[in-house]
């Protein structure tokens, strides 16, 4: 008799896990997980086909012919190619044969020819400069300069040198255009299908310069520059510093931006993976599908998010804003805000002003400061908690259709329970605050001085964290 | 006397019937290093090879002393 393996049915374990964890946490991001981490479904299988081998061994029972039967190797098979398509898809890595698949130093699919590229253009001191659509990473810096520099390299992926050589003289690199409006051109798509090129630049700008850049593939990373910076761009991580004007970002899988000391107003769309802005004097308007970790720090103009679960908008963050999956902590932020989301535990301490929150699954917990203004705060499944400082006035009404309701504030609350549920009253003739659950406890309670905000400032080494990922190569590293 | 009596000449040994999943786990190792970034799967696939030359080795081996 042939034996079941335990694979399938932990197989199954898994995915009907996967799926409930999806459903709880609808933001989930699923496929991301499956094309990061479905390697390990094949440790797994071996794994425990490894250790049920064994134990037969242990037990004297009659091995299998082959540990792996062909049915399975092609199961594997495909596994491995919904695996790598997925992850290609979702933008983390190229599938092939763009890849390389080395054989001692050749590679199948041709191998990497390197060479060095240097342009430079007198230019006035504030100049519109537009990088034309490219394959690889741009350091973009500016300086007291009146001129644009490009040094990088350019590597060509060729099955021999004749066919690089002809792919390099195919692809001037050029730098066109006047003194006030200049092209970057890469000349990318004149290269044969069959030979990839990318360039690495690094390019010195004047600081008045205004940057328009389009990418297919690579980082941008930009520092000090006084004007404009737009960004539009496939599978770019981005990384901008010290920027004076407007930025707008169009991106699409991006595993990361970050924005730190901007002047301007920053407009972000598209979808991706974390965002971590810090220091923008502008308004902040974001509108996309970001599933990593998404922070905001010291926001001194309006911030307004709009994700597919989740629509943020306040008037000014002095503290800070964490929105890992499944939460939503915030301290010293300023209203009108309001919080609309599906499923996330929601915690805001020191906020002044009027706040709306509105959950459909998850605990609301709420810390205001003086003076309280309006709060309306609402979910359907969830408690919801609210501590109050010493001395603060509100006319409150708490209600809830099946919980408890508690009061550890002040002795002029009156509660009424009716039914499995109740509503909690007071009139100190304050603002309105209103908390209601359809299905959970309510609890309002005095806050202590020394409670520590939701979200603590974190101290974060801004700039070692992408070097690793970004790797401009520069011409003293080549080989002439 | 009862002689133990020699094992079946297609009775499958241990080796051989591990080395499929030790391939397997194998692979998962090295695609999973190269989807975390470490190395990329172009570089470390020659691994797999090594692995199942040692399997067969010591299959080879374990038979001669059988």
């Amino acid at each position: 008799m042939r034996r079941g393996s335990l694979f399938a049915p932990l197989l199954l374990i898994g995915l009907g896990a996967l799926f409930l964890a999806r459903n709880i946490y609808p933001d989930l991001p699923l496929l991301q997980y499956l094309a990061k981490y479905w390697p390990f479904l094949l440790i797994l299988w071996g794994g425990l086909r490894m250790l049920e081998i064994l134990f037969w061994a242990a037990t004297d029972r009659p091995l299998p012919r082959v540990g792996v039967s062909g049915g399975e190797w092609m199961m594997v098979v495909l596994l491995c190619f919904f695996g790598a398509t997925l992850n290609a898809a979702l933008g983390f890595s190229n599938w092939l044969p763009r890849g390389r698949l080395e054989f001692g130093g050749l590679d199948i699919f041709g191998e990497s020819y390197d060479y060095p590229l240097t342009a430079e253009k007198q230019v006035s001191k504030t100049p519109h400069i537009v990088i034309e659509s490219f394959r690889g990473n741009a350091r973009i810096t500016g300086s007291d300069t009146d001129s644009v520099k490009v040094t990088g390299r350019k590597t060509i992926r060729s099955m021999d040198q004749a066919g690089a050589d002809r792919a390099h003289q195919a692809t001037p690199f050029e730098i066109a255009g006047d003194a006030n409006n200049v092209i970057i051109r890469t000349n990318q798509d004149r290269a044969p299908v069959s030979q990839r090129v990318s360039d690495d630049m690094e390019i010195s700008v004047p600081k008045g310069a205004s940057i328009e850049g389009h990418g297919r593939s690579g980082d941008f990373d930009i520092n000090d520059i006084d004007g404009a910076v737009t960004i539009d761009s496939d599978r770019a991580g981005v990384r901008l510093e010290r920027i004076g004007g407007e930025t707008r970002l169009e991106l699409r899988n991006s595993d990361i931006v970050r924005a730190l000391n901007m002047k301007g107003n920053l407009d972000l769309k598209g979808s991706g993976s974390d965002i971590d802005l810090e220091n923008i004097e502008g308004a902040v308007s974001i509108d996309g599908s970001y599933t990593g970790n998404v922070q905001f720090q010291n926001l001194m103009k309006p911030l307004h998010f709009v994700g597919p679960q989740t629509e943020v908008s306040i008037q000014k963050l002095s503290g800070q804003i964490h929105m890992p999956l499944g939460t939503f902590n915030a301290s010293n932020l300023a209203g009108p805000a309001r919080l609309e989301t599906r499923s996330r535990d929601v915690q805001i301490s020191e906020f002044t002003n009027t706040l709306e929150v509105s959950v459909d699954r998850g605990d609301i917990e709420l810390r205001p400061s003086l003076p309280i203004s309006r709060i309306e705060a609402r979910t359907r499944t969830g408690d919801i908690t609210l501590a109050l400082p010493p001395g603060a006035k509100l006319d409150l009404t708490a209600s809830t259709n099946l919980g408890q309701l508690t009061n550890d504030f002040d002795s002029s609350v009156r509660i009424d329970e009716s039914g499995r549920g109740g509503t909690m009253r007071s009139s100190m003739g304050g603002p309105m605050v209103t908390l209601h659950t359809d299905r959970g406890e309510i609890t309002v309670r005095k806050a202590s001085p020394d409670e520590p905000p939701f979200a603590e400032r974190r101290v974060r080494d801004f700039k070692a964290k992408r070097l690793k990922e970004f790797k401009p190569r520069l011409p003293e590293k080549f080989d002439q | 006397m009862n002689p133990t009596p020699p094992p079946l000449p297609n009775q499958p040994s241990l080796i051989h019937a591990i080395s499929g999943p030790l391939l397997l786990t194998t692979l998962g190792i090295l695609l999973a290093i190269d989807h975390l970034g470490h190395m990329s799967f172009g570089r470390t696939w020659p691994i797999l090879l090594i692995v199942f030359g040692i399997c067969r080795l010591a299959e080879f081996l374990g038979s001669r002393n059988r």
